[in-house]
């Protein structure tokens, strides 16, 4: 006689997880739900009791807001010029720390030194580099003969720019050439000996077989940075504020402004709407990934 | 000469500093000591206060540390934990942070400019009730005490400690080597920035165009030109052509005069000071807490002068700071006891001496540190010209917070003057 046994529920894996998703819930869930409904109010840290619902005014609001609207520029702007000349200066050095040579283990080591500085410390440093009186930057320049007199990097909208992104792209690119090494080593040697004994030249096995394998990983780093550098406020906050006047103002520094201004539920609004950019874009972008990879 | 240059070689900011601590140390060993208040005849039970300041630098922080610890000894009821890690305008976000969430210190260090907006939000307990009673209530700077009432009608809002007077520093031995003198009007003053010039190895002018800082230094000379800014009315006048006219001349003396250094748009606090110290700039808006390091470094050299007037007034802008009470306090006699303390006797000289500005105690300014420090004196002597512009109309920290990046587009001709003028006036009507 066979009767149906009922299926009995293992708790156990639920139990396992639910006090890591409690706390997901209220670190990361319960304040992306109220950062949502700060986005629809006129709040301000100042008179917080008295916020009211205001639908989609901030957004009404935004349409109209000229530091948003050129905001989203300057966002983009800082993502591909950063990411862009990290990946840049991040691919050769990993190629050529994977190449034997004396001292190489001191070099790897060395080569994280950025990376572990303080970002405040790097914004400084680079501060003082470039300041536009006694910066060193400025001395090179004239004694070579580059520039007549000292100029003034930070007041200026684009050279303070190529300025941040020198800081963050000398503090950011060791990660990403860390990264590259680590996949780098992974290509099975073989196939470098048999294109060798092929007859492909550094070139065509560069093309081949490096790249290919380094990809994937490549197409990952560059949307894990993209997310970050949306996001980054403090090298750009330290060195200019923003300026001169608006030329720094991305999104994340703008809605950080308007925080400090105490002004949270427009801040909200401009910190959400930019979430919303993000998760949009990194979806279609994790949708195409998988999709290549896939029919590779 | 030969020798003040090798001085200023030597100078660095950690000698600022030291020289900072070591005029407040030695103030306290040789000084007579003031009458300090004593344990708290209110307190009849153990009590924990929260306290927060700022910290403008290491010194700093150590002034609130120890004072904070001469209280925690004077008596055995109120204990004091202190949290002075933060930046001044750090302070302002964090207590109104923490009033939001209901975990606001007992007693904070504030200044003048955001008192109103701390008592409209609920944030201030008013002191007047404690103060009048307090014996050395007469011994405070009466105009001072006045500014802390915000508005006429209002009670005392915090005990000052100090009102930090924003006058001229000049370079004396440039100006007799241009043969002028030191300015009495802004026209004067534009002039002399000019006469003092010899770019690229020097400018006239010390300019700052980051934060609200650079706009603060020109308000006693919008107001000598008989700007009010605001008035009781909620009527404007920051877009008058008087208030133009003068932002045309300053910001004049950098496109056009090329009088101050080509890196004001994004110089602050840090860079002026530095061109100050290095001799790169003769002329420099700014309060007397920069002068023991600036008479190290440049000595009989560096001299200093009220602000230019443009009108018959002239005025100096000083913003009283102090503790205040917060709403959040549960005890307030503690809290009162401990606000006393740290504006008497030998605590109230660790936060002026050892910060180098002047108390607004009668009694104390007549230290000999006060006395014999030419800049903190002729700030002393001046009370009667002590000015701020109204910081209790309701739409000044609308202003204040969201002027700045328009003072560095005019400051980059991206923007006229008058624009700029507009933009200011449309921020204290609150339509923008």
């Amino acid at each position: 006689m066979a009767f149906a046994r009922k299926r009995r529920i293992d708790l156990l894996p639920y139990a396992m997880i639910a006090p890591i998703a409690a706390l997901l819930l209220a670190i990361s869930v319960y304040p992306a739900l109220y950062a949502f409904w700060l986005a629809m109010t006129n709040a301000s840290l100042l008179r917080l009791a008295r916020a009211q619902f205001i639908g989609a005014g901030n957004l009404v609001r935004m349409i109209d807001d000229p530091v948003f609207l050129e905001g989203l520029w300057r966002t983009l702007r800082w993502d591909l010029a950063v990411v862009g000349s990290e990946l840049a200066i991040a691919l050769p050095i990993a190629l050529l720390l994977n190449v034997a040579f004396r001292g190489r283990g001191i070099v790897r080591a060395a080569m994280m030194v950025p990376y572990i500085t303080p970002p405040a410390v790097v914004a400084l440093l680079f501060c003082y580099i470039v300041d536009g009186n006694f910066g060193v930057l400025n001395d090179l320049l004239v004694r070579a003969g580059i520039f007549k007199e000292y100029f003034s990097w930070l007041s200026d909208p684009a050279g303070s720019f190529w300025v941040i992104v020198s800081a963050m792209v000398w503090y950011g690119q060791p990660l990403m050439a860390l990264i590259l090494l680590a996949v780098r080593q992974t290509i099975p040697a073989e196939l470098y000996e048999a294109a060798r004994v092929d007859g492909a030249s550094p070139w065509r096995m560069f093309w081949h077989i490096t790249l290919p394998h380094l990809m994937p990983t490549i197409w990952f780093l560059l949307l894990l940075r993209m997310i970050w550098m949306s996001n980054h406020i403090d090298m750009i906050f330290i060195m200019t504020q923003g300026g001169p006047g608006f030329s720094n103002y991305t999104e994340a520094v703008y809605s950080f402004k308007l925080t400090t201004q105490f002004e949270i539920g427009y801040a909200s609004a401009v910190a959400v709407a930019l979430a919303l950019f993000l998760v949009t874009a990194s979806a279609l972008y994790v949708r195409h990934l998988a999709r290549s990879v896939l029919s590779s | 000469m030969g020798k003040t240059l090798d001085r200023q070689k030597d100078w660095s900011r950690r000698r600022t500093l030291q020289a900072l601590g070591a005029t407040g140390g030695t103030l306290l060993a040789g000084a007579p000591a003031l009458a300090q208040t004593v344990a708290a005849p209110a307190v009849r039970k153990k009590v924990k206060l929260t306290y927060w300041n700022w910290a403008d630098n290491p010194v700093h922080q150590k002034i609130s540390l120890d004072s904070v610890d001469m209280f925690n000894k004077s008596q055995n009821l109120i204990e004091v934990e202190v949290d002075a890690t933060m930046a001044v305008m750090e302070s302002r976000k964090k207590l109104v942070v923490a009033h939001a969430a209901g975990a606001a210190p007992d007693v904070i260090m504030t200044v003048q400019y955001w008192v109103q907006d701390y008592f409209d939000n609920g944030i201030l307990h008013p002191i007047e009730d404690y103060f009048k009673k307090w014996d050395a209530a007469p011994d405070f700077f009466p105009n001072v005490i006045e500014q802390t009432r915000s508005k006429k009608d209002q009670p005392i809002m915090f005990v000052p400690q100090t009102s930090i007077p924003y006058f001229l520093f000049y370079r004396a031995d440039w100006l007799k080597e241009a043969g002028v003198q030191v300015p009495d009007t802004f026209d004067d003053f534009v002039k002399v920035a000019k006469a003092i010039t010899k770019a690229p190895d020097r400018y006239g002018i010390a300019m700052r165009g980051q934060t609200y800082s650079a706009i603060q230094v020109i308000l006693p000379i919008w107001a000598s030109a008989g700007v009010k800014f605001a008035d009781e009315k909620g009527t404007v006048d920051f877009d008058s052509p008087a208030a133009i006219d003068v932002t045309e001349k300053w910001v004049g003396m950098f496109t056009k005069d090329k009088s101050a250094q080509p890196s004001a748009v994004n110089d602050g606090y840090r860079e002026q000071y530095a061109l100050m110290e290095k001799s790169k700039c003769g002329l420099w808006f700014y309060g007397p807490h920069a002068s023991p390091a600036l008479i190290t470094a440049l000595g009989d050299a560096i001299q200093g002068a009220p602000n230019p007037r443009v009108g018959p007034n002239r005025y100096m802008l000083a913003n009283p700071e102090g503790p205040m009470m917060t709403t959040g306090t549960k005890e307030k006699e503690a809290a009162w006891e401990f606000i006393k303390f740290i504006t008497s006797g030998e605590a109230l000289l660790l936060y002026t001496a050892g910060r180098a500005v002047p108390p607004v105690r009668k009694s104390a300014s007549l230290n000999p540190f006060f006395q014999n420090n030419r800049f903190i004196k002729m700030g002393l002597d001046n009370v009667s010209t002590w000015w701020m512009p109204p910081y209790e109309f309701n739409n000044w920290a609308n202003f204040q917070d969201k002027i700045p990046p328009f003072w560095q587009e005019v400051l980059r001709e991206k923007i006229t003057v008058k624009d700029f003028h507009a933009q200011g006036a449309k921020f204290l009507r609150g339509q923008a």
